[in-house]
């Protein structure tokens, strides 16, 4: 394969923007990756199993972070942000600021000396705040690059990291750099973000412990996560006998400025519930829901096998209110049981809330900064809703993964695959 | 001075005269001054509501009208009329054809609607008109530890968008007002639910059951007393403790806003109606 000098520039590491940029890479085109965080692997890297086939999500991404992380035609500029972009397709001229990690790259082993012998602990943003890690850290193993990063804010500047490093990688009075960066095209894969289900105060989220967010459920039943892959509540440590899933919560509600469908919420619940009864097989497990959307490849006969198989109990109906019982830390759902017209009270001793798919922090900066458009509900307006679903409305700039709407995994990497498509037609024709 | 025009409805003169008292006295001590309307009539709230809207909108219309006339904005100390007046309000500001209809009834008495005049609730005055800092400062006999529990009212938070009072499922305005006075506003399930007054006309079961169950998750929270923001909450959160179903517990004393903020201002009990409640808040008020 020959060497090619056309590059592109992909925002953002998830499994979206890694897909498009193994794609462009090996053709032979040079990539750059932005990802705004110290780690690539986005979303994917914090999931505990994928639907519907309950694969590892760990097992399936790590082996695409470290060909990403290889690959000779892919420099990977984490812990990024774009500053400016100007110019037109195949020559775009790309400010990049990175972000000083205080330690250097090139020298950094992953070896974790520092952390180890580092004295501030904060909670861990990758295991959504519910585990710890150092002011001096890697958010979670498989971390990549595995290079550790300085958390400024929270770092006492005691200088014992700096001590133990053997090979002096520490550097606390590193600055923040910009890098100029000349592509043929730009791949906007920002993913997204979870709606903040504590708006909506009647279902407990931050008001009783043991109600918790997908999320957070995901992290919890991780191996690597908080608790070592141990299901409990958060309130008393004790393992949950009944749980209760509460859907469409930031999504389809017109009333919080979330009128669509985030598409993926009913099959990670579905995934959620089967995988809570593969911890407890005796434990009772509910999923209250408006309409279970399973439309994907062999979605529908894992909702069915949850259903029979696992025995995992579906009402429908959108969930009225949630309270906590006097001491026990149990909590209550209030909901119509809209196939017999009942009003239901259910006690459960753990509630996790499915939250929708909003765009990512900072998605109307990106688009300024782009000239992209975007949809009323923030995310990047497409061109053409058949003929073009990864490009935007500015020639050169191709959004793929949950960027310019919800998406599952298999839908990301498809997007992903197919704006790198686009983005090597452009380079292909030389210019840059 | 600040001047509003009150618009008591009917259910605050008949059955809580002591609300409308207390309203007077403890906003004029804190700078608002209250004008009685002449000649007002029902909001027409639910009950007309339900059978026509146009009529439902000329009853509300004539009080807005009323009030422009008079050249001052309307408070009203009724869940269910500031509701109504909003509501009326922001349909006739936003359709025409229902506004021409509406003036056109109102045009035999020669009043006219055109849309000059704010409807407040009594939580917006003392949230935007007077403030919890004045409120603080006007404090001279502060509660030392009373646990109460606050009660919204349904219409009073709702619609956010058309009535603006409050966070509806998060309400903070009577829970702050409780702190500033030295008290200790509790938590409790169902806080934002409805009193099931509204329900009483068509089935009483099922009202005082609503009922009942609020006060048992007040109870459950031990708090000595309830702060009401409506008539019909208050009166409803009363007389289901009064009730065949109530039981032996003790009851627990309910007292309207500015009942309760006035004993802490140094306002006398008889300017504010204290012994008209129907439950003694002795109890709560020794606690100074």
């Amino acid at each position: 394969m020959t060497e090619k000098k056309q590059a592109a520039l992909i925002v953002g590491g998830g499994v979206a923007g890694m897909q498009a940029a193994l794609d462009i890479a090996s053709q032979g085109f040079k990539v750059y990756l932005v990802e705004r965080t110290p780690s690539i692997g986005g979303r994917m890297a914090q999931i505990d199993k994928t639907f519907p086939t309950l694969d590892c999500s760990a097992c399936i991404l790590t082996p695409k972070l470290s060909e990403v992380a290889h690959h000779k035609n892919i420099t990977l500029l984490t812990y990024s942000e774009v500053g400016t972009v100007t110019g037109k397709s195949g020559d775009f001229r790309v400010r990049v600021r990175r972000k000083a990690r205080f330690v250097k790259e090139d020298l950094c082993a992953g070896c974790g000396d520092c952390a180890a012998e580092c004295p501030v602990e904060i909670p861990n943003e990758f295991d959504m705040n519910l585990g710890f890690r150092k002011a001096i850290y890697v958010g979670f193993p498989q971390a990549t690059p595995n290079v550790y990063t300085v958390d400024k804010e929270n770092c006492i500047d005691c200088g014992r990291c700096l001590k133990v490093c053997q090979r002096n990688a520490i550097d606390l009075e590193m600055k923040d750099k910009t890098m100029d960066l000349h592509v043929g095209a730009i791949i906007v894969a920002t993913g997204f973000e979870l709606f903040d289900v504590s708006q909506y105060p009647r279902l407990g989220y931050g008001h009783y412990a043991n109600v918790i967010h997908a999320m957070e459920f995901e992290r919890i039943i991780n191996a690597a996560g908080p608790t070592h892959g141990h299901l409990v509540r958060l309130s008393d440590g004790k393992k949950p006998h009944s749980i209760g899933f509460i859907q469409c919560v930031g999504a389809r509600d017109v009333q919080k400025g979330v009128p669509y469908c985030s598409r993926v919420c009913c099959m990670y619940s579905i995934k959620n519930a089967v995988m809570a009864l593969e911890h407890y097989p005796d434990a009772e497990v509910w999923v209250y829901y408006a309409d279970i959307r399973a439309f994907g490849k062999g979605f529908e006969e894992f909702y069915e096998m949850a259903k029979k198989r696992f025995g995992v109990k579906f009402v429908r109906g959108r969930v009225a209110e949630v309270m906590e019982g006097k001491n026990t830390g149990n909590l209550v759902v209030k909901v119509e049981d809209t196939e017999s017209s009942k009003v239901r009270l259910i006690e459960h001793d753990m509630v996790v809330i499915s939250p929708g798919v909003i765009p990512s922090e900072g998605m109307h900066t990106m688009a300024t900064k782009m000239g992209i458009e975007q949809t009323d509900d923030g995310y990047v307006q497409i061109d053409h809703s058949f003929f073009g679903p990864i490009l935007t409305k500015v020639p050169g700039v191709f959004v793929c993964g949950c960027a310019d709407g919800p998406k599952d995994i298999p839908d990301s990497v498809s997007a992903g695959s197919a704006a790198a498509m686009k983005a090597t037609i452009i380079l292909s024709k030389g210019g840059v | 001075m600040k001047e509003f025009v009150l618009y008591t409805g009917c259910t605050t003169p008949v059955r809580l005269p002591a609300y409308e008292a207390a309203v007077t006295v403890v906003l004029e001590k804190l700078g608002v001054r209250l004008i009685p309307m002449k000649d007002v009539n029902c909001c027409g709230a639910q009950y007309i509501e339900s059978l026509s809207h146009t009529a439902f909108a000329a009853m509300s219309g004539r009080i807005l009208a009323i009030a422009e006339s008079m050249d001052r904005d309307i408070l009203a100390i009724c869940g269910a009329c500031s509701g109504s007046l909003k509501a009326v309000k922001h349909d006739l500001d936003s359709n025409k054809v229902l506004r021409a209809e509406v003036n056109e009834l109102l045009a035999d008495e020669g009043l006219k609607y055109t849309g000059t005049v704010e409807v407040k609730h009594l939580l917006q005055i003392f949230n935007e008109d007077i403030g919890y800092d004045a409120i603080k400062a006007a404090i001279v006999k502060p509660y030392h530890g009373v646990r109460l529990a606050a009660h919204y009212g349904c219409h009073v938070t709702r619609p956010p968008e058309i009535v603006h009072v409050d966070d509806p499922e998060n309400p903070v305005i009577i829970d702050t007002i409780i702190e500033a006075a030295g008290a200790t506003p509790v938590d409790y399930v169902g806080k934002t639910r409805c009193c099931g007054g509204p329900m009483l006309a068509m089935d009483e079961e099922v009202a005082n059951k609503i009922g009942l169950d609020k006060i048992k998750n007040i109870r459950d929270e031990k708090a000595d007393g309830i702060v009401t923001a409506c008539v019909f909450c208050d009166i409803q959160l009363t007389q289901v403790q009064f009730g065949d179903m109530a039981g032996d517990e003790p009851k627990i004393p309910v007292l309207t806003l500015p009942q309760f903020l006035g004993p802490a201002m140094g306002i006398n009990f008889d300017s504010l109606g204290i012994q008209l409640n129907k439950i003694d808040p002795q109890a709560i008020l020794q606690e100074m």
